[in-house]
């Protein structure tokens, strides 16, 4: 997780997008959560399964798995296409995600690069 | 560094739209037919960037490629900053035709991408006389017209929102892994450049006013070829649904587009020609 945090707070996409961004997101992936506190774009973890005044994308494991696939299929290849297919839910305040979808969606794309480097970490 | 210039050129032509004066632009390159290319919603005519330049296309084809009224380099009508632009099938049809008219184009070959390959249909349907065929690219009779609603798609233009980031993290999902990334954060660029509230009001016609479903597709393509092409990853206009138009088209051809999302010839020009010069090949064969 810190190498993920790491990871997140390192990246000129999303610092240039966050600077003026603060909520709380939750990644849900069937019984597995990760929660984000984000200030002013400054990234940390939260020990929190329900995201406050933020939202939380909830999927299956299964929808999640497929993001991560090498070449993910269609209706899986970003976040809005799970969203916009209902793979993927919002729960919370949908507006916080719309007022800032480019910084949620790299979020989400390097929790996947994280997810597919530990999971070849594991395979080796 | 020697200078690559492009044989396209740009010019303005002014229209008169209703009660409206709009100064539409246009680029154009190549000798021939004329093929008029139509760009997606919230977009404009950069996204035929390397369509028009292509020399297998314009050695037969003079393509021309409009901005829509409101979009790229067109402008907005007088007196836009009191009212709330808004695309109908009416007003989409009258500024296709009106540009036309106004360049003097016969029988053109008439290309369009997502509410373009709507309207390409419109055109098939109503005007079939003006024009020679039709390429519909991510065409589909609708797009979810039963669940529309106005405030679907309000974080497009609300002031606590960035429109043009909002536009852009969006379509990023309708472009397919496999695209180049050059040419998908160009894709991106051009919606983040939109005018404000533009792209809502182009939905509008996408969402409800072009809803085609209930029509019957009498198109002749004897005298009007129909061609669909689609791209697999896109969610929005499925591939399934062109292939539906194309079985309720006697005549009509479709093919989807592997590896390939919502803007075809824009988010992988170089992939997006492979399918598209046995198109123009085909066509070519059929009017000799």
């Amino acid at each position: 997780m810190n190498t993920l945090i790491e990871r997140l707070n390192a990246d000129d996409m999303l610092s240039r997008h966050g600077a003026y961004y603060t909520t709380q997101i939750a990644i849900v992936s069937g019984d597995d959560t990760t929660c984000f506190d984000i200030k002013e774009g400054k990234i940390s973890r939260l020990d929190s399964e329900s995201p406050d005044g933020g939202f939380s994308l909830i999927g299956s494991r299964d929808a999640w798995d497929r993001y991560c696939a090498d070449v993910p299929p269609p209706e899986f290849n970003e976040l809005g296409a799970m969203l916009g297919t209902g793979h993927v839910t919002v729960k919370g305040e949908m507006s916080v995600m719309q007022s800032n979808f480019m910084f949620v969606r790299r979020l989400v794309e390097l929790w996947r690069e994280d997810r597919i480097e530990v999971q070849r970490g594991h395979n080796k | 560094m020697k200078a690559i210039v492009d044989k396209v050129i740009g010019r303005y032509v002014q229209l008169e739209l209703n009660e409206d004066t709009v100064r539409i632009y246009y680029e154009e390159s190549g000798e021939g037919t004329p093929l008029l290319c139509l760009h997606t919603a919230g977009a404009d005519g950069r996204q035929y960037r390397e369509v028009i330049r292509n020399e297998s296309v314009t050695s037969r084809f003079r393509v021309i490629v409009p901005d829509m009224p409101w979009h790229g380099k067109s402008s907005p009508p007088t007196g836009w900053q009191d009212r709330e632009y808004e695309l109908s099938t009416d007003s989409y049809l009258q500024y296709i035709l009106a540009f036309m008219q106004a360049l003097d184009l016969d029988s053109p070959l008439v290309m369009g991408c997502s509410i373009g390959g709507r309207v390409v249909l419109h055109l098939a349907l109503q005007h079939a006389e003006r024009i020679s065929g039709i390429i519909g690219l991510q065409s589909g009779l609708d797009a979810g017209a039963d669940d529309y609603h106005p405030k679907t798609y309000s974080h497009f233009h609300r002031h606590d929102v960035h429109a043009g980031y909002s536009a852009a993290g969006w379509m990023a999902a309708l472009i397919a892994p496999q695209s180049p990334d050059d040419h998908r954060w160009e894709t991106l660029w051009h919606y983040a450049s939109g005018g404000p509230g533009v792209f809502k009001g182009d939905l509008h016609y996408y969402g409800l006013d072009g809803d085609l479903r209930n029509q019957a597709l009498n198109i002749d393509t004897r005298k009007c070829p129909v061609y669909l092409l689609s791209g697999e990853y896109d969610w929005s206009a499925p591939a399934s649904g062109a292939e539906e138009i194309a079985q309720r088209i006697p005549g009509a051809y479709f093919k989807k587009m592997e590896a390939m999302g919502h803007f075809p010839m824009s988010e992988n020009p170089e992939k997006f020609l492979e399918y598209l010069l046995p198109v123009l090949e085909d066509y070519c064969s059929r009017k000799n």
